[in-house]
């Protein structure tokens, strides 16, 4: 009988008290894989339950035998390797979908877990958590393509902020329900769901407060800053705008007088009224653009704005561009060999965005990694076509979702180029994610669902 | 008579004057035309060469100067012969500052120098302008005015005073002394004036005293003209018929023979013929090195074939009767015969003729037979080519993963029509795709996701369907049936979508106006009330294709079956209609517009014909296959074009090559229906009846010097048959390295990298 290798290993983990072991070296098996591990783990801990746990050794976790993975970092097997173990993803459970009219084309969830929604058909929903729709509101003639909410604002009574933009060539900051909404929906709950989303009394719950109107061609993407105060759209006249936005306008607008960089013009008024008779008489501010950073020559499909100085956004020229938005100059550009659909930056580190375009591969760029240096772009490739939605977990600097026109979405982590889970539910393309408080996802796609899955530990 | 001065005795001869001044005087007062009487007596070509050499002591006395050699002792031939240079040199002075160019000046130059003189003043005063003290006594001998002031008279008749001769001896001794220019100064007696020879004067006074011509540009030996030559011309210079003599016999060739003949029959000419037997005869000394007795070295002995027994009597068609066989001898001959294994034995027969002979009929046939085989057989021996691999056939081809990026995958399908999609088409941007088919739906699509953003049902088979290029109208086209339908395709603003309709609008009522004094219209434009702000373009005839010029105000569309009608070009901005063409040759299939110039192609069945819209003229035509032309596209920059056609074939005409195809491709197993060129990247495509489209790197190169590289690098298959129809539409994206294909299956797909 061939005489097993052991490779020594002590086990270091972040996790709470009650799921640490003792770091003393234990001898395993080098032909020991991740559920191998996982049972020493659960063994050592003696629960009652055993619990998924993953590892990483050197950042990154471990998908294959020990063995392989230390000869593929150069590490000797006589040391003794600091292997650390985190909980690992449970694969989500599917809460059942809401029914919409028309495809899902932009999905946002508010910090009160209202979900909204925008479609083709041109209308903004907004679902409580239940799955009821609350309220419809026509928002962009011929379709939504984007729904980002604003940072809440540190009073809690303000109604929370949110920015659509979508294929009539403008972007509009409306203001949500109210903080409390759900609370004091939850009482006529059942009277006021609205099946299958058609209109009743509760269209109002979105009101427009600002309209920004400068591209001449569909807006196809918009990124709020971290502090709420401003907004970048980029559309499919290759322009990249940054406008202001925030509660300053909101409140101007809701006032109706004219503050400075707000000039609520008497042509929007006769627009607004034209399109949405509607709404109360609130006026709507049309703000001028702060600046336009120019560089990209064709559709830029993508924004993210991590910090307040940094954007990147991603174009159909195949390139993503990191601008500082102070000076608005264009700080570094990475050519792709694809069109690329969309960017997300991670929330914690910000100088690591994924990206994905007309290609089946989900890249990061890490730009801390110089040119030449080592690479600075990895690639995942899993999905069968196109990526066209990324979200970065809020809770995880490691975690994200990507939706894909091959109907599943996929769970990332960034340390692993193997996806933790795939959502399959859609049954046609899924056009948007996004994160519902680092916990569940939601997902929209071409078969009208509005998807969301529970993560669970 | 000739004779050589040395180049020492010339300095000596030039002047004349410092020797002696009554011989100076005397040579002074020499007439100038003295050298000339001399001169004029040669032919006058020739006049400075022989001036210089042919002067002889002899002709001195017959020179019509007595003073001249009774005044001056030495007054040799010398002294004419300077004079005469200077002369030559006072007239080629003159002439040359008269005359422009050389070669006046040089003939000028031979003429006798008082002759020139009295020309160039009878041709105008230049010369005269610049020497205004010119003497014009004429020829009178000057000691007349020797005593005299003067030397003679200007053109006004005022004295001339002489000044130079009249200065001091001593004086003019000492100045010369001083110059050094002195030995080269001649003084002209005539106009009392003092000439300092150049350089070049003087190289031409030598080139005289040696025997040359004076200029250095005479060439002596031009090359001449042969006009008669011994070869015989294809065109003579005379058209004069063959004389008698060439063909009669010679009389004195004749007489000659004669002679010869009778000195060998008297034996006065011996011809030796016999050989000396005396002398041992040469022999070749190697002659049988490669032979052993009668065999070559090769070891083989040659055994020379028996010689066939020449025929018989009994061989003959009608031979003696005692040669023809009995039945019984008959019988026992082949008997023989078969006992023996022989072939079967020669049997004399008789024929009354050699006609009746069984053989005879055919015989004919097969000598005719085997001298036409003798006559058709190929003479050259085929050589078989030597080929050290198949593979050095092919040419040497980048690989097509060195072509990177072209559509390999299926990206994308657009669902939706329930009938063949017989058109595609991507607006500028990329961002919407139009299409048309046999349902009647004329849609819009979005690409990112492929959704049907927009349909209008045109309610019959929509044949094409295009964009205009003007991106401030988004204004689609569609061909259905007999109409034209143009329609806001209302992917921008609501004001674009309205300036779209009010364009149409005013299109139509200026078409309106335009049309109330027509009797019966080509084309009639239209509202189309179906649908919000669309226009109609009815035509008499089916249309099946439309193309719009890059600008976006004019479009052509073709009936095919329109006959003189087929083609009809339009304006957006005005509404008008016309026809270009008042007869066309052939059934028109495809029209498109060029992208830089403005040029028409035309395709009708099997050729193309370019016209210049500019000059109204056709300026190219490009020949075709055997097959119809489905569908052509025009390369960016406008040199090159592709067609497909219905005989498999895919053709790329380099307009500035030729007019038949640079590269005709045969890859498709089955009709073509489209090709596209993408606008940015280097590759076309061509969709076929077999479901497949075909993707090709075509890289133009700048210079003119390289031709097209065409590289296949893909076949896409995402297609079925229906109906015997495969891919009937192809379009690239016109920013990214896709394209759609639209087929007969209903489905349109998006292949991309």
């Amino acid at each position: 009988m061939e005489e097993e290798t052991q490779l020594t290993c002590s086990f270091v983990t972040k996790l709470p008290t009650e799921l640490r072991i003792p770091e003393a070296p234990l001898a395993i098996p080098a032909k020991t894989s991740r559920l191998g591990l996982s049972q020493v783990v659960n063994q050592l801990l003696a629960l009652d339950r055993p619990r998924p746990f993953d590892f990483l050794l050197d950042g990154e976790l471990v998908r294959q035998s020990l063995e392989s993975l230390v000869l593929a970092h150069g590490v000797s097997t006589e040391s003794v390797l600091n292997i650390e173990y985190i909980l690992a993803v449970a694969p989500p459970k599917q809460s059942p979908p809401c029914q919409e009219n028309d495809w899902v084309s932009a999905v946002a969830c508010l910090k009160s877990a209202l979900r909204l929604s925008g479609s083709y058909d041109g209308s903004i929903r907004v679902w409580d958590g239940d799955g009821a729709c609350l309220s419809i509101t026509p928002a962009h003639k011929g379709g939504v393509n984007v729904i980002r909410p604003l940072p809440t604002s540190s009073s809690a009574s303000a109604p929370p902020l949110l920015v659509s933009a979508g294929k009539d060539q403008k972007a509009r900051l409306w203001t949500g329900p109210p903080q409390d909404a759900p609370a004091s929906h939850g009482a006529h709950h059942s009277a006021t769901r609205l099946t299958n989303g058609s209109a009743s009394a509760q269209q109002d719950t979105l009101q427009a407060v600002a309209v920004y109107g400068g591209h001449t061609d569909a807006v196809q993407c918009a990124a709020v800053n971290p502090v709420g105060s401003r907004l970048a759209t980029g559309g499919w006249d290759s322009h990249l705008f940054l406008w202001p936005t925030g509660a300053e306008v909101a409140a101007s607008a809701l006032d109706g007088s004219a503050a400075a960089p707000v000039k609520p013009s008497s042509a929007a008024r006769k627009k607004r009224k034209g399109e949405a008779g509607s709404a109360p008489a609130a006026a709507i501010a049309e703000p001028a653009s702060q600046a336009e950073l120019q560089g990209h020559l064709q559709c830029v499909s993508g924004l993210a704005w991590p910090s307040d100085g940094t954007l990147y956004s991603c174009s159909w020229d195949h390139q993503v561009k990191r601008w500082d938005t102070e000076t608005t100059a264009c700080v570094d550009t990475l050519s792709g060999g694809r069109a690329l659909y969309c960017i997300a930056a991670a929330p914690e580190d910000q100088q690591v965005v994924a990206f994905g375009g007309a290609d089946r591969a989900l890249r990061l760029w890490d730009l801390r990694v110089r040119h030449g240096e080592k690479q600075a772009t990895q690639s995942f490739v899993s999905h069968q076509n196109w990526i066209v939605d990324i979200a970065w977990s809020p809770a995880s600097p490691h975690h994200l979702l990507t939706a894909s026109h091959d109907k599943t979405l996929k769970l990332w982590d960034k340390r692993t180029s193997i996806p933790l889970h795939t959502l399959q539910g859609h049954t046609d393309k899924v056009l948007c994610c996004c994160w519902l408080n680092g916990q569940s996802v939601l997902s929209g796609g071409a078969d009208n669902l509005l998807q969301s899955w529970v993560l669970g530990q | 008579m000739k004779r050589r001065v040395p180049s020492g005795a010339a300095k000596a001869a030039i002047e004349p004057i410092p020797e002696d001044s009554d011989a100076a005087l005397d040579t002074g007062s020499l007439k100038l035309s003295s050298s000339d009487s001399e001169v004029s007596s040669y032919p006058s070509d020739e006049v400075a060469s022989d001036i210089s050499f042919e002067s002889s002591e002899e002709e001195v006395p017959d020179a019509p100067v007595p003073e001249a050699a009774a005044a001056a002792a030495a007054a040799s031939d010398q002294d004419e012969l300077d004079r005469a240079v200077l002369d030559y040199v006072v007239a080629s002075q003159q002439v040359a500052e008269s005359s422009a160019s050389p070669e006046e000046a040089r003939t000028a130059a031979a003429q006798p120098s008082p002759r020139a003189d009295s020309d160039a003043e009878q041709e105008g005063d230049t010369s005269d302008e610049e020497r205004p003290q010119r003497n014009t006594v004429g020829d009178v001998p000057l000691q007349w005015y020797r005593d005299e002031d003067h030397i003679g008279y200007d053109r006004e008749g005022q004295k001339l005073i002489r000044e130079v001769q009249k200065k001091d001896r001593l004086d003019a001794l000492i100045q010369r002394n001083d110059d050094e220019s002195a030995w080269r100064t001649l003084y002209d007696e005539y106009n009392d004036e003092e000439l300092t020879l150049s350089k070049e004067e003087l190289q031409m006074v030598q080139r005289i005293r040696e025997g040359q011509f004076p200029h250095i540009e005479v060439n002596p030996y031009e090359p001449e003209a042969e006009w008669y030559s011994k070869d015989r011309e294809i065109h003579p210079l005379s058209g004069a018929p063959e004389p008698k003599r060439r063909f009669v016999p010679s009389k004195w060739e004749e007489k000659r023979i004669v002679k010869l003949v009778r000195a060998l029959r008297k034996g006065w000419i011996k011809r030796d013929r016999t050989p000396k037997m005396d002398e041992a005869p040469a022999y070749m000394l190697w002659q049988d090195d490669g032979m052993v007795a009668d065999r070559p070295s090769s070891g083989l002995a040659y055994v020379p074939a028996p010689k066939p027994q020449l025929p018989g009597h009994d061989e003959s068609f009608n031979p003696p009767k005692e040669f023809l066989l009995s039945e019984e001898e008959a019988a026992a001959r082949r008997m023989q015969a078969e006992e023996n294994g022989d072939p079967a034995p020669w049997m004399p027969a008789s024929f009354d003729a050699l006609r009746r002979v069984p053989l005879y009929s055919d015989f004919i046939k097969e000598r005719f037979e085997r001298c036409l085989d003798l006559y058709l057989a190929p003479r050259a021996r085929r050589m078989r080519l030597h080929i050290p691999s198949p593979e050095a056939l092919l040419p040497q081809l980048p690989k097509p993963r060195d072509l990177q990026p072209f559509p390999t995958t299926i990206l994308l399908k657009f669902l939706g029509h329930t009938g063949k999609v017989r058109s595609v088409a991507p607006d500028h941007s990329g961002q919407w795709l139009a299409s048309g088919g046999d349902d009647g739906l004329l849609r819009v699509w979005e690409v990112r996701s492929g959704r049907c953003m927009r349909s209008w049902d045109l309610q019959a088979p929509i044949h094409c369907v295009a964009w205009c290029p003007n991106p401030s109208l988004r204004l689609l086209s569609a061909a259905s049936a007999s109409r034209l339908v143009l329609v806001p395709s209302g992917t921008g603003t609501q004001e674009v979508e309205r300036g779209a309709a009010e364009a149409l609008e005013e299109a139509c009522s200026q078409s309106a106006l335009a049309a109330s004094d027509e009797s019966r219209p080509m084309c009639s434009w239209q509202r189309l009330l179906q649908h919000e702000g669309a226009a109609e373009l009815v035509h008499l005839h089916p249309v099946r294709q439309i193309a719009w010029h890059g600008r976006g105000d004019y479009f052509a569309s073709v009936a095919p079956t329109g006959n003189t009608q087929a083609v009809l070009v339009h304006q957006l901005s005005k509404g008008a209609t016309q026809n270009p063409f008042q007869r066309n040759r052939g059934r028109v299939t495809n029209v498109l517009f060029h992208p830089v110039r403005p040029f028409l192609f035309v395709a009708t069945q099997n050729s193309i014909r370019i016209y210049d819209l500019a000059r109204q003229a056709l300026a190219n035509r490009l020949l075709g296959g055997s097959g119809v032309i489905a569908s052509m596209a025009v390369h960016p920059s406008g040199d090159h074009v592709i067609v497909g056609s219905a005989d498999k074939r895919l053709a790329w005409y380099d307009m500035d090559l030729s007019t038949k195809p640079y590269r005709a491709l045969h890859y498709h197993s089955a009709a073509l229906r489209s090709v596209a060129f993408h606008p940015t990247y280097p590759l076309f495509a061509s969709a076929s009846d077999d479901a497949t489209v075909h993707i090709f790197h075509g890289m133009v190169y700048q210079d003119l010097l390289t031709n097209p590289l065409i590289v296949p690098v893909k076949i896409l298959r995402g297609h079925r048959q229906h109906e015997h129809e495969g891919v009937l539409s192809c379009s690239f994206h016109p920013q990214q390295p896709w394209i759609f294909a639209a087929g007969a299956d209903g489905e349109i797909a998006l292949f991309g990298n």
